[in-house]
């Protein structure tokens, strides 16, 4: 997980089943 | 050889902690950048941390007890001190960046410590502790150079271990990867698990 050093994005690498990249939102805790 | 390989870059607070992947020989090692340049690289395998200087003119060689398997390093956000998990003991090895004198061990498990988490203000470090699947609260006071215990949260009931945290900006709220997936929401006051997002999983490899 790499959060920006400013504002509230939070980029989450998931290596197993489909290996998708989220982007987690920490002002609204939803993740897309 | 390379027995595996893992790179992840991170930020905290004040410096930028960037993990890269240097071949030292031996094994791949988990690197994090200090402050003022350094590159600290933990040897897992051989219980020892290389701290380089000038892309490798010189590097410093730094030696934890046996079995310690030192995994990650992050630092404070002051720069003051850096937090060496061990994955082989369980410890977590608190050592000041200045002098490389280790000024505290706790020892949070048996083995499986993965990454300690400093806060954005520093006063706190949440430590991921996978064969227990809980994630520990410890104090940071880094002016009396003093870090203990103070809370937990057991993911047991989830049946997942913690594995790396990331902070909202105001430190009170933790996000925690989980293994085998999902993304743990925390209070950090309270260590108090307030929701799960899901993912589609992590690599099971530490």
């Amino acid at each position: 997980m790499i959060k920006s050093k400013m504002g509230a994005m939070v980029t989450v690498a998931s290596s197993g089943g489909g290996g998708h990249i989220y982007r987690l939102d920490t002002s609204t805790d939803a993740l897309f | 050889m390379w027995t595996s390989i893992k790179a992840a870059i991170q930020e905290s607070g004040l410096m930028a902690i960037t993990f890269l992947i240097l071949i030292l020989g031996g094994a791949a090692r988990l690197v994090a950048q200090s402050e003022d340049g350094e590159l600290w690289v933990t040897s897992q395998g051989t219980n020892r941390l290389f701290v380089v200087h000038d892309t490798g003119a010189s590097i410093e060689t730094l030696h934890l007890p046996a079995g310690a398997g030192p995994h990650i390093t992050t630092f404070s956000p002051s720069g003051q001190h850096a937090y060496v998990s061990g994955m082989g003991n369980g410890a977590l090895f608190i050592i000041r960046a200045d002098d490389r004198q280790v000024v505290q061990t706790l020892v949070l498990g048996t083995a499986g410590t993965h990454q300690a988490k400093p806060s954005p203000d520093g006063t706190v470090l949440l430590v991921a502790q996978i064969p227990s699947m809980t994630l520990i609260k410890v104090a940071a006071n880094e002016a009396m150079e003093s870090w203990s215990v103070v809370g937990s949260l057991s993911l047991a009931p989830l049946a997942k271990s913690p594995v790396c945290t990331v902070y909202r900006d105001d430190g009170r709220r933790a996000y925690v990867s989980l293994r085998p997936s999902g993304i743990a929401i925390v209070d950090v006051p309270t260590m108090t698990l307030l929701g799960t997002l899901p993912t589609d999983g992590f690599s099971r490899a530490a």
